[in-house]
């Protein structure tokens, strides 16, 4: 789970796929096939796109999300703790604590490995899930059971589905690896919350199976942050809006939002998810991430 | 038991005190829960003092204390339950009382601990280290904790847990005035061992765990006390039949597969027991798990489990399930409230009988949830060994408050 790269890449991740510095293939998909895509959803989504400019898009969004994904990398490990608040229409409240802590896996054909704990609520404190993410195959997923002390193998293939009844989908969670999408540079304009910085607007697609979304829009500034997402559902409509804020750097070099907001535009519900503590470096090893660490994850 | 009990709780807070407590200070965590069970039979019973209608109330905390970033930890879990009418049935239990070491790879523990192991869920054949609290519910789930020093070691080639207990608990089992229980008591006080006279005995186990890609497996091998007993007919001093359990020394050989296909769960686990004292059995459970995620257009998932549970001492022996096929569904409703429900039937092939439970549960607020069991014993005919609890049909309300 790559919540700790979920702002940045988010934001850049919607762009392009290149593997190099030269425009080509990343995870397997060739421009030729970006473009494919691109005209797929485009007609899916009654728009008609400009074939002239289209390839110049692709390779620019994928450079941009290449330079996010580059930029990210090399911090090693990372432990969070997390709070979520669960909004229903009337704004009435739930609340969730969770911790997660990540491995950085180097290679752009493997995702990394994370173990997310619940907290709160009570009733399923204990309670430990095990990721060792893959780009376009499904995770290997492992969740730990402390009433009965039994870890099981689950299936990962549930993307779309809500994580702990809130706004954020497994899919909005799990490991944000560039490989998982192509993308299409769209146009620049001012940030929607901070209209002092400059945001470079992108869409991107999924290449995972059983997404949710047929594509994502996506603002992300210079410093490769994520500003906003919108999250497109199969009927082409806007489905969710993430805005992501309350920035902070890290070791100098890593920018992490503490404050992201999941608004569904259908049903009007919201979900709040603050970091209240990032720590990197912390000395985290695959030792950290077996089943038997899972079973006394704490 | 309780010389036991202190010669672990010493010998934990001698390491406590040696080891971790070098660094800084602990952490604690507290978790667990208090819980109420009402239960109404739904069939009378002739005889004895057996009610329709049944309290109970239960108490499960668990202290954690962590050192170093949880590269140590002491987990204190006592467990009290008490009960109206069965007095068999209230009970105090050490669930856990262990330290629980990582140094890298290696992981050692020590103290009283639960260990699971298993794939499949009709049957638990191969989990065979903590013993059936056969008291709590007639599902199997609820253990009493173990005893044990394990060292398991991760790498690679995958992990490997060598165990030793030294220790063996006997089966809980309702008492006279218990529902559900068999037509005789079980008289717990006068257990009959198959090696020595008391309840310590060396018993050992390997376990051998890996990943292939989407494949797990496990291999284990346990020699000591079987956890499962034989009866044998006797007398109570009081003069009426009762049943003595009788636990024999085995040597059991344990499989477990699960392959994790997309939305597929392939699940086998089989045994292969060899009695000392008895004849030799084998058994095994196997089956698949399918999961619709966000049926019927919501975020809830529906998961359909099937079962084939067969056992080699067939219908003249103990287990119920010795051609059994299980379906079950589980629906999960990634609600706010996080509401399951879970339903199941087991069919008997050979003998017909049916036994149909279901169980629902949701939070309340934040700390509370509430859950709503119902079990059913159906068209049991004479040969089959739950004739004899085929009429403590019951439904259950319970209300937990977790701290």
């Amino acid at each position: 789970m790559k919540l700790v790269k979920f702002s940045t890449t988010l934001s850049c991740g919607l762009l392009g796929l290149v593997m190099s510095a030269s425009a080509a293939n990343a995870a397997g998909v060739s421009i030729d096939e970006s473009v494919r895509i691109a005209n797929e959803v485009a007609g899916k989504c009654s728009e008609t796109l400009d074939d002239a400019g289209l390839v110049a898009a692709i390779e620019k969004g994928i450079k941009i999300a290449m330079d996010a994904e580059v930029y990210d990398q090399g911090f090693g490990d990372a432990e969070s703790e997390m709070h979520m608040t669960l909004y229903n229409r009337h704004g009435e409240k739930s609340e969730r604590d969770l911790r997660q802590r990540t491995l950085e896996v180097v290679g752009l054909d493997i995702g990394d490995k994370s173990m997310m704990i619940f907290d709160k609520p009570r009733d399923v404190a204990g309670t430990a899930m095990l990721t060792y993410a893959k780009v376009l195959e499904a995770d290997d997923q492992w969740l730990y059971m402390p009433a009965a002390k039994r870890v099981k193998r689950i299936s990962s293939k549930n993307k779309s589905g809500p994580f702990m009844g809130s706004e954020f989908a497994f899919e909005d969670f799990s490991s944000q690896e560039f490989g998982k999408y192509t993308y299409r540079y769209l146009r620049d304009e001012p940030c929607p919350d901070d209209p002092s910085q400059n945001c470079h607007v992108s869409e991107r697609y999924p290449l995972y199976e059983n997404s949710g979304y047929v594509k994502q829009v996506s603002w992300a500034d210079e410093q490769h942050r994520g500003h906003r997402i919108e999250f497109y559902n199969r009927r082409c409509d806007v489905l969710k809006v993430l805005t992501m804020s309350d920035y902070r750097q890290y070791l100098d070099h890593y920018w992490r939002a503490h404050k992201l907001r999941m608004e569904n535009q259908l049903t009007g519900k919201a979900t709040d998810l603050v970091w209240e503590t990032f720590a990197f470096k912390v000395g985290l090893k695959d030792a950290d991430f077996t089943q038997n660490s899972l079973k006394r994850a704490r | 038991m309780k010389q036991l009990c202190l010669a672990l709780l010493v010998s934990t807070l001698f390491v406590l005190g040696a080891g971790p407590a070098a660094q800084a200070g602990p952490e604690y965590q507290l978790e667990g829960n208090i819980e109420l069970e009402a239960r109404f039979f739904t069939n009378d019973v002739d005889g004895g003092n057996r009610h329709d209608v049944n309290l109970s109330g239960s108490i499960d905390p668990v202290l954690i204390m962590l050192w170093n970033r949880g590269k140590h930890t002491v987990t204190v879990n006592p467990y009290y339950r008490w009960d109206l009418n069965d007095e068999a049935r209230s009970h105090f239990d050490i669930r856990q009382l262990s330290w629980i070491g990582a140094f890298g790879n290696l992981e050692l523990r020590a103290g009283i601990d639960k260990v699971f192991w298993g794939v499949t869920e009709s049957a638990h054949l191969v989990d065979i280290i903590n013993q059936d609290d056969g008291v709590e519910d007639v599902d199997g789930e609820d253990k009493l904790g173990q005893p044990l020093v394990s060292a398991s070691y991760w790498s690679d080639y995958g992990t490997l847990t060598v165990f030793l207990m030294p220790y063996f608990r006997e089966r809980t089992f309702a008492g006279q005035d218990g529902r559900p229980r068999g037509p005789l008591t079980v008289d717990t006080d006068r257990p009959i061992f198959g090696q020595g006279s008391n309840n310590w005995h060396p018993d050992w186990a390997v376990r051998y765990q890996n990943s292939f890609g989407m494949i797990d497996v496990a291999a284990s091998y346990f020699s000591g006390f079987s956890r499962e007993p034989d009866f044998v007919p006797d007398v109570s001093a009081a003069g009426e039949p009762v049943l003595r359990p009788h636990y024999g020394i085995i040597h059991q050989i344990g499989l477990e597969v699960q392959a994790t296909v997309d939305a597929w769960l392939f699940k086998f686990e089989g045994i292969n027991v060899d009695k000392r004292d008895g004849l030799d059995y084998q058994a095994f459970a196997a089956g698949f798990e399918y999961t619709f995620y966000q049926a019927f257009g919501t975020g809830g998932d529906v998961g359909v489990i099937m079962e084939y549970l067969w056992d080699s001492r067939g219908a003249a022996g103990p287990s119920p399930s010795e051609s059994d096929i299980f379906v079950g569904v589980r629906w999960e409703g990634n609600d706010v409230k996080t509401t399951r429900v879970l339903a199941g039937v087991v069919f008997d092939l050979d003998s017909q009988s049916r036994l149909f439970f279901v169980e629902a549960s949701r939070r309340i607020g934040s700390r509370w949830r509430i859950t709503l069991d119902g079990r059913f014993f159906l068209t049991v005919p004479v040969t089959d060994p739950l004739f004899f609890i085929r009429r403590d049909d019951f439904v259950q309300l319970r209300l937990a408050r977790f701290f």
